[in-house]
Order: structure tokens, then sequence, then C-alpha cells
């Protein structure tokens, strides 16, 4: 840092210099609006923020604001660019302005040439519409061709000294101000730009303020960031050159109401900040605690610890809040007396805001304990009731309150402040509403109602009564759909069947946000272990999102170990917290509450959202469709997304039933639909999973002809895809790209809406697709701002051809595997048959019920649109579960095509999956069932059909987490692919299978087990799982043959979503990809990870050695860089790339000389993860030799296990929960699923959670480690190129932290299919830990889902942050 | 230190009142029957004989009113807890100036009253059962939810929480508090369908004591210096197996009341008396 300082304080002068001289004739773009400095600004930042915008899709709202601006600065720009007449008059400007302006010119020269060239490399792809396209293309073509890139950035830097850096603080400052809008100096000139286009007035407002308050120091601080930054980057890797680290000044308000000013990173983790205050107070018990911030809708939320902050806090201003997070119920097995002080403080504060309500009696009484904690023995000389009437010790407190407070004052002599501070908790422990979070929401009945979250369960409220009362052991699952709010209910003692009980949210945002404080209390108070998250799975639908802290077992166990003398800190006057209180951070949550409902209806908001989520998404979807669901998952919105279709599938039962919400709706609709029918979530997942895929080939149809696919030889197929395709359409139409007729539209509609089940009565009314997508709600909308990103960022209709061909080609690879022949029928309805075969089948074994009553909501849905077809199939389903589904298979095909286009548009998609899960669950009902057991079978079934499916399938769990989780893209992905479809279409394919699934058929499970194997059998696959923390997804796109033209642009296109992914999830990446010039050279970085991707889709295997030597030569840079902590952490964090078979020999030969160069770096951790990968290699092996036979799942089980301990050391933290995992509780439905998948691991886990716990000391340490395990095997199993491609499909999920991208290239040889699939799996977290786990589970998934699969590489690349966080 | 929550059963004061002679014709029954006055009044003598000689509490002793045939109840007219005291209104209309005499005289005793104005309010003190921690509330024909809520906004620091009460008059027509966290319920299967939701509304657990006769579930627990536990229950020759039951408590002392007249009038052990702990004030 203190190097930069220098640049910094260039970069300073000039900006100042620039505003001074060049003010007045700069005015001609944006000076008209803006004062002089805020023209230039602009001006410079224009071009980046151009390109900023368009590579960082996470900031849905902003960007899209920013991308209009972006559009007009790269206008601007262009005119600033020699070649424009403008940039002619710019650069005459220039003249006169210092080297600042200069070096824009430059930088913004440098980004138009890029943007042309791009396009005369993608040539006639598609000719981009808006300006921020062709700067994505710019980058595109950076990232394709990062080398070329680079060096005109080399040459910028030297033709202009401070350009690079210019060109990187612009980046930064544009990502500042999209993610921020408190950001640094550099970030106000980007809002100026931006605001001069939108409102002047506004931006030189914000400029003015911001400048005014943290300008000068932020943008010292930025700079000096980026520039150190910078230079790590070029250590890393040269692509990276531009990237610098931006600094941001957080403001934490503490609990005695002082101000802690931070600076942090800009993309630092939550965790980080968390650290920082903690250490500033000196705290060790900091689990129990949290930081909080404000949304846009005034309601506290959470930050989580393992995102970034500029993703979760929208606004402008990073004013946080450090409260109690978790009250512990016995404040007196607290180890140390600070962490009572500050729950004292903390509780002060509920007390005088009226949160935590008591008597008069209480207030008296607490009041006096903390007047006896500050101020000792009451002394009788001294006017207390005047001092004491400046603390508040209640809501309202009289003078009688303050008298009485005195005297129990007086009777406390003797007390000192610690024993003051135990009894004032003593007692404020028993107060009824001691550490219940109250949320405002309906019941059923549309009654008001209060839901309160505590450490024992879940408490409702109707105005102050307690009207019921969910202990967790009596909750089985916790989801949300939209603005709905689920939680499924243990059947009692006399109760056959679960019940689910729905409650009503404002909207969808504050029903996650009671989700997400449900899944943390019920895991941080119930649990003894977090619930390993689900990275490793290939694919995550639901939100991934779970409590990755210490749980309050954990805490205590760490709080035993804590070895110093009692720490002393001052205890601030009560003044000072009465008056923290009043302008407090803390917030009345009631307050709040009701601002939030009142403000934001169910049916209002939902389409609010729709539309400003659409607008993000079309900045993220385009990068999430055609390449980078990753970047999504950066996206807190994306991941909200993600969410509600988890939440969605969920609450099928619910939502169909939706506003009869509570309680218990075994069979509200249809009796399967009930909420009940969670058990069926598995059948559900399935139903997804088929939807996805359906939804994928509408795409395709799209592109290519939507009468293809009807033409199909199944109806409901077609159907489906034509629905998808519509749905696509819909979504397009808001981008008037429809291509699809309106009547599929709407059939679109419905599948998309399906996922609306609550709003099923609309989805009848209704007419166009848009009007449902409104309807839709959020999770809709989700999927909906996916598929338009994704057009977007194709902007042509090629791009879009592309996109809608990739889900199909997705489904197709599904298919495929399953029946080889058939399903290699490049063709996207063959494939779609072969599908709903598939599906067929597995509904009629397993999810016959399931898929039955799914289709039947669907039915309803779809009524209007549907055809007869669907009308028949659903009846046929319904009625006869099991037999009628074959019967039904078309109907049930186009259910799932209408779920999948739902998922595929993610809001509908989900909801749609929601349905299915409901359904089966009736169905589930019906059987009656230890609808326990069969969940968790169930859940562990899904879980290995996802993960067979798709790499990236997650499995059912995963659906539910993916309420928890992510971004929309991915889960839509997930969805579509990892989730049961992918199995199905296994299964399908051989009959063998078929049968053995019939005879499991009662055990879903068993069923899918044997599908999976009889998969196996018949189909080879080779799976490359590439985890790279650094390149975040960069999703591979494989072209399937069709697609291979549109591939070009929508790589381009996919290279910039992976771009924005990638700076979300990696730090350092997005900086350089930020940074203006990173359309040149900071999307290198990015680039080049995406390129891979991208690479993937112009030769399908090819691409994915591109990909795999980039992140090669990346890790190696980053192997440079010292590992502090070893080892293990390599192979989670860096790409682990595995390739099981050689058959595709073409990945193989890329992957060998990344391998090779990747291993020698990494010596330590290396060693212990080469004899991971070796282990796991050796299992390939035998599986390339005999493909993919049952005996091999064992060896690689095995090989999975051994690498599983190694990691867990480094990871050590969350698998081990799901052994410990209360079997009762299914937080996100997922827990059953992780437990069977976790158990081996666990315990590994938890020997390095235990590791990391004691330690405690975040690693700030910045390293890289590249391990590379290749397959020996690999050469011999590597057919060498195979014939013909089948499909090639990406796939890419993403959830908080992590962002999987699966690539599923299918050739045909020799009559032997082969199916090789890249993982890449980009984990962004504050802890190594989960990184190995990630991998293992990664590899594990494949192997289970692929026997017959061999892992013929495996690459780690792992970077490691540690920032100089100085944490205890 | 008296905290919040403190001394579950310690109580100092009792407020009761005479039985007027109307009580034997025009006191609301759920069950026709005939009440002798005069066994009655004996009854109710002995009863607060109990409470004044044997427990040693300060009793007032309020003045029957002839115009409130079932003034003798005054565990419906308030509901004292710490020393907040909730003014009820009490479901049934005649019973409404009940509350007149009780407010005087808690107000006499220093504790701070809270009135229940709302129009739509109605709530009968033997309908919320506080068990130390938490208030349940009955929801029955006296009790509705505007009272509940009065009272949950009475007695701030306690959970409340509402109980449907289908059969029975009121929520301690089958149960009361045994001991600390010792549940009395009746084997009715209205009463245990009750334990169960108030089990399950509750944050805490509670032991269950189960008599044969619900009735014989209302009793009188107390918690006083010097004599522990104590517990007036009903009388073996009213219910012979639930007194058995009660013998069963080796921990307390088991007072054996009569009751048999003011049953008849569906008067419980707990509806004669307002129990107050004033050492209880902070």
């Amino acid at each position: 840092m203190t190097t930069e300082v220098g640049s910094e304080t260039e970069v300073k002068k000039e900006p100042e210099k620039a505003e001074e001289q060049p003010a007045a004739p700069e005015p001609e773009p944006p000076a008209t609006t803006q004062t002089d400095e805020a023209a230039e600004q602009s001006a410079n930042e224009s071009p980046a923020l151009a390109t900023d915008s368009a590579e960082a899709p996470a900031e849905a709202k902003e960007n899209q604001e920013e991308a209009q601006p972006a559009d007009n600065a790269t206008a601007q720009e262009g005119e600033d660019s020699p070649a424009s007449p403008p940039a002619s008059e710019k650069k005459g400007i220039s003249r006169f302005l210092p080297p600042w302006l200069k070096r824009q010119k430059s930088q913004s020269t440098v980004g138009p040439k890029e943007s042309q060239a791009t396009p005369k490399e993608e040539g006639g792809v598609v000719p981009v519409k808006e300006e921020v396209e062709k700067a994505e293309q710019a980058k595109a073509e950076q990232t394709s061709s990062p080398t070329a890139a680079e060096p005109q950035v080399e040459e910028e830097k030297v033709n202009g000294e401070a350009e690079p850096e210019q060109k990187e603080e612009v980046n930064s400052e544009e990502k500042e101000e999209e993610n921020h809008s408190t950001g640094s100096a550099e970030t106000q000139p980007a809002k100026e730009e931006k605001a001069v286009e939108e409102s002047q007035e506004k931006s030189a407002v914000e400029e003015e303020n911001k400048e005014t308050e943290e300008g000068g120091e932020k943008k010292k601080d930025e700079e000096e960031s980026l520039k150190p930054e910078g230079g790590h980057y070029f250590i890393k890797s040269p692509l990276k050159l531009t990237k610098k680290v931006k600094m941001v000044m957080c403001h934490v308000t503490m609990l005695d109401g002082s101000q802690f000013p931070c600076e942090v990173e800009k993309r630092a983790k939550g965790q980080y900040l968390f650290f920082k205050v903690c250490e500033a107070l000196n705290l060790l018990e900091k689990d129990y605690f949290g930081l909080s911030y404000k949304d846009n809708a005034d309601q506290t939320c959470w930050l989580d610890p393992t995102k970034e902050i500029k993703r979760q806090i929208r606004n402008a201003s990073w004013q946080l809040a450090f409260n109690v997070k978790f009250y512990p119920p016995d404040p007196s097995q607290l180890t140390e007396d600070i962490t009572r002080y500050l729950l004292c403080l903390q509780l002060r504060q509920d007390i005088a805001s009226g949160r935590l309500p008591c008597s008069f009696v209480t207030h008296s009484l607490l009041g006096s304990y903390s007047l006896q904690a500050e101020l000792g023995d009451h002394d009788p000389d001294e006017q207390r009731l005047d001092y004491i009437s400046d603390l508040q010790f209640a809501p309202s407190q009289t003078k009688e309150m303050e008298e009485k407070v005195v005297e129990l004052h007086k009777t406390h002599r003797g007390m000192t402040p610690a024993q003051a501070d135990t009894q004032f908790l003593e007692n404020a422990k028993k107060l009824s509403m001691y550490g219940v979070d109250l949320h405002h929401a309906k019941d059923s009945e549309g009654v008001d109602i209060m839901l309160g979250v505590c450490a024992n369960g879940l408490l409702i409220y109707k105005d102050r009564l307690r009207i019921n009362r969910f202990a967790w052991p009596k909750i089985l699952k916790i989801s949300y759909k939209r603005s709905n709010f689920y939680i499924k209910i243990r059947p009692g003692e006399t109760e056959l069947f679960e019940s689910t009980v729905g409650f009503k949210l404002p909207n969808h945002r504050s029903a996650k946000r009671v989700w997400k404080v449900c899944v943390e209390n019920h895991t941080f108070f119930r649990l003894m272990t977090p619930e390993a998250p689900t990275k490793a799975k290939f694919l995550t639908l639901g939100s991934k999102f779970r409590y990755s802290g210490r749980t309050q077992a954990q805490t205590r166990q760490a709080s035993t170990l804590i070895d110093r003398p009692a720490p002393y800190f001052e205890r601030t006057s009560s003044k000072r917290i009465s008056r923290s209180l009043d302008g407090a951070p803390v917030i009345n949550v009631i307050e709040a509450q009701d601002s939030a409902p009142t403000s934001v209806e169910n049916g209002r908001e939902p389409g609010l959202e729709l539309s400003s989520d659409s607008k993000s998404i079309f900045m993220f979807p385009l990068s999430f469709s055609s390449s980078s669901n990753s970047s999504l998952p950066p996206i807190l919105d994306t991941i909200s997304e993600l969410d509600v279709l988890s939440d969605i599938s969920e609450d099928d039962p619910l939502s169909w039933g939706q506003l009869d919400g509570d309680g218990d709706y075994p069979g509200i609709w249809v009796p399967d639909f009930t909420p009940q029918q969670h058990a069926d979530s598995l059948a559900a997942a399935e139903h997804y999973h088929h939807q996805p895929l359906e939804a994928s080939p509408p795409p395709s149809p799209l592109t290519c002809s939507s009468e293809p696919q009807e033409g199909s030889p199944v109806q409901a197929k077609d159907a489906a895809q034509s629905r998808l395709g519509f749905s696509l359409l819909g979504m397009l139409t808001g981008l008037r790209l429809g291509l699809l007729p309106f009547s599929l539209l709407d059939e679109d509609g419905y599948l998309c809406f399906p996922s609306l089940p609550q709003d099923c009565a609309a989805c009848l009314v209704p007419a166009g697709l848009q009007h449902y997508l409104p309807l839709s709600s959020p999770s809709v909308v989700p999927s909906f701002m996916f598929i338009l990103a994704l057009l977007l960022s194709a902007s042509q209709s090629l791009a879009l051809a592309f996109l809608l061909a990739m889900p199909l080609a997705l489904s197709i690879c599904y298919l495929e595997p399953k029946a080889p022949v058939p399903a290699h029928a490049p063709v996207a309805t063959p494939c779609l048959d072969t599908h709903t075969d598939t599906h067929t089948f597995l509904l009629q074994e397993e999810l016959c019920d399931q898929l039955a009553w799914a289709l039947l909501p669907q039915s309803h849905d779809i009524v209007p649109l549907g055809g007869a077809a669907w009308n028949q199939a659903f009846p046929s389903s319904i009625s006869p579960f099991l037999s009628p589904r074959q019967k039904n298979i078309p109907t049930t095909k186009t259910t799932q095509v209408e779920e999948e286009p739902s998922e595929g548009a993610a809001a509908t998609p989900t909801e749609g999956t929601e349905m299915k899960r409901d359904e089966p669950d009736s169905s589930q009902q019906d059987l009656d069932k230890t609808q326990e057991d069969v969940l968790k079978h169930q859940a562990s079934i899904s879980e290995l059909k996802r993960s067979f499916m798709e790499a990236t399938p997650e499995p059912r769990p995963s659906q539910w987490e993916k309420r928890l989780t992510a971004s929309p893209a991915t889960s839509l992905r997930l969805q579509a692919q990892g989730r049961s479809p992918p199995p199905r279409t296994q299964e399908p394919l051989p009959d063998l299978t078929v049968d053995t699934v019939a005879k499991s058929s009662d055990d879903k499970q068993k069923s899918d087990e044997a599908t999976w194997q009889a998969a196996e059998v018949e189909i080879e696959e080779t799976v490359v799982v590439e985890e790279i923390r650094v390149a975040p997804k960069g999703s591979v796109t494989i072209t399937t043959p069709e697609v291979v033209v549109t591939p070009v642009a929508v790589e381009t296109e996919v290279e910039k979503p992976k771009d924005e992914v990638i700076e979300e999830v990696k730090e350092e990446v997005k900086e350089e990809q930020k940074r203006p010039v990173s359309v040149s050279s900071d999307s290198h970085s990015e680039s080049e990870e995406e390129e891979a991707g991208e690479y993937h889709p112009q030769v399908t295997v090819s691409a994915s050695v591109d990909q795999i030597k980039e992140e090669p030569e990346e890790e190696e840079k980053e192997e440079a860089k010292d590992h502090e902590e070893p080892e293990q952490v390599a192979e989670p964090e860096p790409l682990s790339e595995v390739e099981e078979e050689a058959k595709p020999a073409p990945a193989v030969v890329e992957e060998t000389p990344v391998a090779e160069t990747e291993t020698a770096p990494v010596a330590e951790a290396p060693e212990e993860e080469e004899e991971s990968t070796e282990d796991i290699l050796v299992t390939p092996h035998e599986a390339p030799y005999g493909h993919a036979e049952a005996p091999e799942d064992q060896p690689s089980l095995v090989a999975l296990e051994e690498e599983e301990e190694e990691e867990p050391r480094v990871n050590g933290d969350a698998s081990h929960a799901e052994t410990e995992r209360l079997p009762q509780v299914i937080c996100c439905s997922e827990p059953p699923v992780v437990k069977t998948e976790m158990v081996t691991i666990s315990d590994t886990f938890a020997a390095q959670k235990m590791e990391i716990a004691t330690k405690e000391v975040p690693i700030v340490h910045t390293e890289t480690k590249t391990i590379t395990y290749e397959a020996a095997q690999l050469d011999g199993s590597g057919d060498g190129e195979p014939g013909v491609l089948m499909t090639a499909q990406t796939i890419t999920s993403e959830s908080l932290c992590t962002t999987t991208t699966t690539h599923i290239t299918k050739t045909l040889k020799g009559g032997l299919s082969e199916t090789r699939i890249e993982k890449r799996i980009v984990i962004t977290g504050d802890s190594d830990i989960d990184h190995d786990q990630a991998l293992a589970q990664a590899i594990k998934e494949a192997k289970e889902q692929h026997p017959d699969m061999s892992v013929t590489r495996v690459v780690v690349h792992k970077e490691t942050e540690l920032a100089e966080e100085g944490e205890d | 230190m008296a905290g919040v929550m403190a001394g579950f059963g310690n109580f100092t004061h009792a407020v009761v009142r005479a039985i007027p002679s109307s009580l034997a014709k025009e006191a609301l029954r759920m069950n026709v029957s005939d009440v002798d006055l005069e066994k009655a009044q004996r009854e109710h003598e002995v009863y607060v004989g109990v409470l004044k000689q044997k427990l040693g509490l300060e009793v007032i002793e309020l003045p029957a009113d002839e115009s409130l045939p079932d003034c003798v109840f005054v565990e419906d007219a308030a509901v004292v807890c710490g020393d907040t005291a909730l003014i009820t209104r009490p479901g049934a209309e005649s019973r409404r100036k009940e509350t007149e005499a009780m407010r005087r005289a808690l107000k006499e005793l220093g504790l701070n009253i809270v009135e229940m104005s709302d129009e739509n309010a109605t709530l009968d003190g033997g309908d919320v059962l506080f068990t130390g921690r938490e208030f349940f509330v009955g929801l029955s024909k006296r009790t509705n939810q505007r009272g509940a809520e009065i009272l949950a906004d009475a007695f701030k620091d306690y959970a409340v929480s509402t109980v449907p009460v289908t059969d029975g008059l009121h929520l301690k027509s089958f149960c009361s508090m045994g001991g600390p966290g010792l549940i009395v319920i009746g084997s009715s299967e209205p009463a245990q369908k009750a334990l169960k939701i108030m089990q399950q509304m509750s944050d805490h657990r509670y032991d269950k004591l189960t008599v044969p006769d619900d009735i014989a579930a209302n009793t009188i627990y107390m918690n006083l210096p010097g004599k522990g536990h104590v517990l007036l229950h009903c009388t073996p020759e009213e219910f012979p197996e639930s007194a058995k039951v009660f013998e069963k408590l080796k921990d307390h002392m088991l007072i054996p009341v009569s009751n048999m007249e003011k049953v008849k009038v569906d008067g419980a052990l707990t509806c004669c008396s307002v129990l107050i702990n004033m050492k209880a004030k902070v």
C-alpha cells in the first residue's frame, strides 16, 4: 500500500488538475450538468464505466442504470477515441488537460479499438446494437485474446505512465460506483457520468457529498490499494496488471453508539470487516455478533460474512452496525465479561427502542443495573436524577421510572460492573421477547401476525399474543417462495402427514430474510456444527445459503479455550448509549417491518422487484445465460432469485395453495399438492430437472425454430420446448426479441409461471408471458432476468439462439448418456424426446406421483395455455400416478418442459419445481410414508441424480438450498440440468435402468441409483472437474454442433458475464476486469478464464483445454506467491479439473500440459493433494478401461474419501455438521442429502474446522497455489478425439460462495457416446476449508453420478487472499 | 433482589370477598344445581381461615355485594402479577361491577393498576394461568382475544399464549399450577388437549400432574417462607381419586380444602382469592 501512495497522490493531483484546466472545454459531453471535475472524470471514466457496467452484472439495478449510461459513455468514448470525430475534439481538450485525461483517452481509445476489433473478430456473429454490448464484446475479445489485450495494456502503460493506473482506477471506480453509492472519488466520477446522462443534478449532489465526506481519503486509499494490488497482479499474472485494490470506507456503528471507521477493500467480504470490528473491540466470542445494514427498503439485514460487502450493501453508504446476532439463552455461560458487556449494550438498545418490551418494574431494574455497571455505587451526594434523565431506560420513561431506577440503584451497592452486567442479563434473558427476531407477516387468512425467530424455534405472534410456536425439532423444512415463507411441520404423534404452514411476507426479500434468519438460528442454536455447504455440487438450484459460522456449541467450546486475562474495556456512559439508540443503528424492528410491508405489497412488489431484477438480470443475465451463470451467483440479486426459485420449489404445495399457506395444507389443491409433500421434493427436483432440460430445448427452438420442436415426436415435449422458447421469447419480448408466437408465449408463461403457482389464478387468467412475468413475482423474475441477460449479452439473434440452444444442448447431453444413440441426435427435439422418456420413466417409478401432481398443478396453471395434450397428460398423471405416467409421459414431458422453462426463466421454473415438489410430496403423503425417510432418501437420490445429470446439478436438497442461494442463472441451470432430469434422462435411455428403477420404485433413491448405474454401464462419461477459485466460473459454454456458429457470440457474452462473475467471485480478478482498462487489460484475467470457457464452445474439447491452460498460467504466477497455509487449501480453491475418461482426447491433451505446470508449483499441500488426486486418478484409470461400472465408483469413492480427509483439514468447516445434524430438523431439505453424502467427509472436515476454530486467526496473506493432478491414463483413455460431437452443455450455478460451471460435452465415438464433463468450481470464501470439501464433494458427486467416469485431471488453483486482517 | 420472574408462589396478601346471599339463586352456573348458601359460606370461611391463619397471609376481605351474586369469585376480577394488577373486564355482563371493589382494594395495596377499558375486550381471571414464566390465557366463553392482548400488554415481561378452551368455563377449570414448573391437569380430553397446546406454545418445560377429575386439577400453590411448597387442593370427600394423586406430592404441604358448594356455581379453589406478593415489589 505504501508504495502505491505515490501513485495515489499523483492520481489525485491529476484529477484535480484535470478539473481545473479542462473543465471548460469538456463541457461538451457531460459537462453541462456536471462541474468541470465531474465532466472530466466522467469523460475519463465513461469508457471504463461502460466496460464496467457491461462487466459487472451483479449490480443489477445500478448496472441497469449504468448500462444506459455506459452506453452513453461508450458513445462518448467513441467520440473521445481518436477514431471518432468527437474523440478528436476531446483529444484537443485532452491536450490541455493533464496526463490524466490523456491517459483516459488512451484508455478510451483502447477500449473502442478493442470493441472494434472484437466485432471484427467475432465477425458477423452479431451486430452490437448497444455500445455496451460493444464494450462487452471488446472485453470478450480481450478475454478471448488475452495476450493481445495484455500487450495493449502494456503499451498503454508505456505510452502513458499513469494510463494503466488510471484504467484500473477507473474500473475500480466504476465498480465501486456500481456497487456502492458511497464510493470513492473515482466512483463519484463514474456516477457523475451516469448521472450526467441520466440526471446531472443528482450526480452532482452525490459527487459533492461523497467528495466532501470521504472523497479524498477514499481516493487515496483506493489508489493506494489499487496500486499494490496491481503489483500483485503483475506478479501473479501479466494479464492482471491493471488490477488495483480499491478501498472503501466503512462506518460501523458500535453498540456503544460510537462510529468505527474502517477502511476495507472494496471487494472485501463481510467477514473481513467483521473481524476488523471484533479486533477493535478485542472481542473473542464474536460468533454471537454480526454486522447489519439497512437495505433499500430500510430493512435491517445481516451482512453475510462469506460474501462481499459490496454485493450485499446496495445502497451508497457503507454504514453498518455491529449487533448481537444470536442472543445467548444463558449469558452466564459466556466466557468473557466483555462479551456480556456488549450483549448488555445490545439489550439496552433493544429495550430503549422498544424492541424488547418489558414492564415498568423490569425497566427500572435493568436500568438500575446499567447504572451500577457504568457509574458504580450510588452516590447520595450526586444529583442522580439529573444524569439519569439523560439516560434512556425505556422507550418512554417517566420521572417515576427514573426515581425507581435510582432507588434500585441504591440497592446494588458494592456490585462490580461485571456483576451488574450479569444481573442485568440474568433478568433480561427471562424476558419473553429476549432474542426474538420479529418479522411482520400474514397468515393464510391474511391476518397480520409476527414471526419471531429465536433460539428455540419459530414463534407466531398475533399482536402481542403468542398464538403458535414451532420448536426447531418440530420443523422439518423451512422454505420460502417469493413472498411466502413456509415451514413444514413434523407430524405429531397422531398425525399421519406432515403439514406445511405458510406465511405471507411483505415481499420476497423479507421472505428470504426470514428464511435466512431461521436457517442461521437453527444452525447456531440447534446444531453442533454448521451444515456443510453444498458448494461441491455441480449445480445448485436453490439458495446455498447456510450459516457458515460457528454454532453455539462450537463457540462455547472455543470459548473454553480462551486463555487470556480479562481484557480491559471501558464501559461507555449510558448517555452515549442513549444517543446511539436515538440515531441508531438499531432499528425498531417493528417499525422497520411495518414500513417494509406497507411499502410493498406482495403482489405489487414482485412486479417491482421483477422489473428491477430484470434490469439487473439483463446486465448479468447475458453473462449468465451465455457463459457465466457464475456471474449471476456473485450478484446478490441473482442469488436471491435463485433462492426464490429454490424456495418455490420447496414451497410448491403452498404455492399452489399459496395463500392458503398456513398451515397444514396437506391436500389443499389436489390432495397431492399439499405442502406436506415436501418429501416429494425429490420428485419435484426431478421435475425440475426435467423442466430445465425442456426449458433448455425451447431456447434452441427459438433460435432455430420453434416449429421443429413442435414437430418433434413428443408433442408435449415440443410444446414444452416451444413453451420454453416462448418463455424465452416472453423474456425476449421484453427485449423485443420474441420469435415465438404469442400463443406459445402464453404457454410459456404458464410454464414459467407455474412457479407462479401462487399466482395460479393470475396465470390462468392472463395472457401474455409478460403479464405472467410480473405476476410471477420475484422468483419468476430472476429466471427471466437470466434469460434476458443472456439475450442481452448475445444481443443478436444468434446469441439468443445460442442461449436457447444451450439449454437444449444440455438437455440433450443428459439424454444422451442414458440412451447414447437416440440422445445423440443433435436436434433439440429428439433430445427432448429422450428427456421426456427418461422423465417419464423416472416419473413412473419414483416420481410418478410427484410428477402427476406436479403436472396437475402445472396443468392447472397451464390449462389456458396448454393444449389438449397437457390436459390429457394431467388427468392421467393425476389419477393414476404410476401407470398413467407412462401414458402421460408426453404430458409429463410437457409439464417438465413447462417447468424447465420456468427454471430457465428462473422464477417460473422454480415455481414449477416447487409445484412439482409439492405434488410429489402429496404423492408421498398418499404413500404415507415415512416421509422423513423418504425425504432423506429422495434427497440423497436427488442429489445423486443431480450430480449425475449434470456435474452442476445439485441434489434435490440443493433445490431446497436454492431457496437459500443463488444466482438465478445458476439456479436455473442447476435446476434444469442438475435436477432430477438428467438422471432421469439417463435412466430412460437404458431400459435396464428403467427396470431397475421400477424395482426400486418404492425407494426413489434406489431407483435413482439404479438408473445411475444403468446409465453408467451404458455410457462412458468423462468428467472434468475444474475448480478455480480465481477464475469464477468461467462457465464454459459447450456449443452443440448446431449452435456452433453462434457460440462465438455467446462466448463473448459469456465472457462478459464471466468477467462480472469473476469480479464478484474473485476480488482480484474482479478488480482487474472492472477497471476501465479492464475492457482491454483488466478483462484479460477474467476474460482468460472466461475465454477458456468460451473456448469450449468453439471447440468443445479444446475449449476446455484452453481454459485449463489459462488457469494454470495464473496459477503458476500465483504459485510464485507463498502459500501460507498450505496445502489443502490449494485443492479446494484452485481449479480442480478432473477428467475422467480420456475419450475426449482433446480435453485430455490440453489438460495434461496444464497439469504439469500446475503440479510443479505446489509443495506441501500439493503433496497431499496429489496423493488424493492420485487416488482419484487411479479410480479413473480403472474407469476408463472398464468404462464406468459400479466397481469403479467404489474406488473413486474411496479416493474421494481420502481426498476428503485431506481436504477437511484445510476446509475444516461445514461438513461436520452433517453427521451431527439432527435428522429431525431439516433446514432446507438439503440436510438429509448432505448427511448421506457428507458423512465420510464430516470427520475430517470437523477436524479441520476445529483447527480453524482454534486458530481463529484470519489469514491475510494472498497465496496462490495451483495443483494439477492428472491421471496417467488420460492419454490412453483418451481415445483420441472422438468423432462426432453430440452435444455440449454448459451449466453454471452459483451459490453464495461458489460458482460452478459445468461443461458437458458429448461425443459419439464409434457408436459409443462419451460424455466429458468439465467442472469449474470457483469458490469465493473467506475460509479455505470449504474448498477442499467442495473439491472432494464435486468429485464424489461426479463419481456418484457417473460411476463409469474416470477423473482424468484435477487442477486446483487456490488463491488465498489474506488481507492484512489482524484478526485474533 | 426481586428480579424478573422471581419467587413464584410467594405471596403475602390475599384478597377475598364474602359470599352474598344472592349467590345461591342468582349466581351464574353452567349446570342447574341447588346451592346450600350456608354450607357455601362455611366453606368460604374455612377457605379464608386457611389463608389467614394457616398460611399467614394478610387477607383483605371485601364485603359481599348482593347485586353481584358471583362477587365471591374475585379471581375473575383482577390478575395480579408482581406489582401490577390488571383489572379485568369479565365476560359475564352481570359481573362487570365486581371489579370496582377489587380495584379499590388493590389500589390501596399500592399495586400498579392497569385497566381493561376496551369495550371489546373480555377477560376472566379464571382463564389466566400464570406459570411463573409465562401466561396462558384460555380463550373461552368469558375471555376473548382482545382481553388476552391487553393482558399481554400489561405484563410485558412475559410471554402470553392463548389456549382455546372449548370445554369448561375457564382455563383453570381443569388445570392450575401445582408447583414451579408443575401443571396439574385434568384427565379429560379437552384438558389434555389444552395441555398439549400449552406445552407446544411454551419455551419452557413443565411437568404435569394428571388428576382424574378436571375440577380437582384446580389447586392453589404457594411457596411461603418457612412453609415451603404449599398446595391447597380438593378434599378426598369430593374427589377421592384425585386426592390420592395429590398425596403423592411428598414435598408439598398439602391442605385439602372443601369446595363442594361453590363448585356448583363453577367456583374453583383459585376463584375465591387473588393472591399478591407485596414483597416481590421491587
